[in-house]
């Protein structure tokens, strides 16, 4: 039988694991996994939960945990300073429907292009695609909705022309 | 233009949505619970370990570094000392 805890956390879990994963795999550049960060994410949600005062909503607290995680997570692996966690109560098998093929080149492009961004701009950029409104930006990143506004237009005309020069 | 360049941002917005898609992500969510509460304390110990040996290796060679500072310091007042005294005589 679950606690309160569990099952809120089992709840969240479920309910943002997509959004997680899209994270993780912005960050994860080889050798470093995206399911290896997924998993470090995944620890730091449940080490968290119990002092999560509500102060944001639920999904800014995980976008804003995923975010961070994901960063000092590939920062500590691609020093090598500690092994990936592994949780083996976690399984990642492939999907029956899988993306079309323009999808799949489309999205390659844009994480190719995502990763020639700066830590501080890419984080908004993966928040702006998760199309989660410039307060909420705010909230994780700490900046102002302003100066958000101001970086996404740069920033969008910055991928979309690295993008167009890519699919060509 | 402006059209343009929205609807390539809503097509980008597209892939990224699907990007998720190519994994299915399950979680055995009893066993995973059983997992963290073993593995959360163990993962800090190390995490800790890690920490402090950082710490350490980052502290020798800025203490080795600080000693050298304070030598050469110290080499340089003893030779200004020596040299007002030369002139003195």
């Amino acid at each position: 039988m679950m606690n309160q805890t569990e099952q809120t956390f089992t709840e969240i879990l479920e309910e943002n694991k997509h959004k997680i994963y899209r994270i993780c795999k912005v960050y994860a550049v080889s050798p470093i996994e995206p399911q290896d960060l997924f998993q470090d994410v995944v620890i730091q949600v449940w080490k968290s939960l119990p002092s999560f005062k509500g102060k944001s909503s639920i999904s800014t607290w995980v976008y804003k945990i995923a975010i961070n995680v994901c960063y000092s997570s590939k920062i500590r692996l691609e020093k090598k300073n500690g092994n990936p966690v592994s949780l083996d109560s976690i399984k990642f098998l492939p999907a029956e429907n899988t993306p079309d093929k323009e999808h799949e080149e489309k999205y390659s492009a844009l994480k190719e292009c995502i990763s020639s961004l700066n830590e501080v701009d890419k984080s908004i950029v993966v928040l702006s695609l998760e199309e989660l409104p410039y307060k909420e930006i705010a909230v994780i990143t700490g900046l102002t909705e302003n100066h958000i506004a101001v970086k996404m237009k740069r920033i969008k005309k910055l991928l979309l022309k690295c993008i167009t020069k890519k699919l060509k | 233009m402006k059209e343009e360049f929205n609807d390539m941002w809503d097509e980008l917005k597209d892939a990224w949505r699907s990007s998720s898609r190519s994994e299915k992500i399950e979680f055995q969510i009893s066993g995973l619970v059983a997992e963290l509460k073993s593995k959360v304390s163990q993962f800090e110990k190390d995490s800790i370990k890690s920490d402090i040996k950082f710490i350490k290796s980052s502290m020798s060679q800025f203490e080795r570094d600080s000693i050298k500072n304070d030598l050469t310091k110290i080499k340089a007042s003893i030779n200004n000392i020596i040299g007002y005294f030369k002139k003195k005589k």
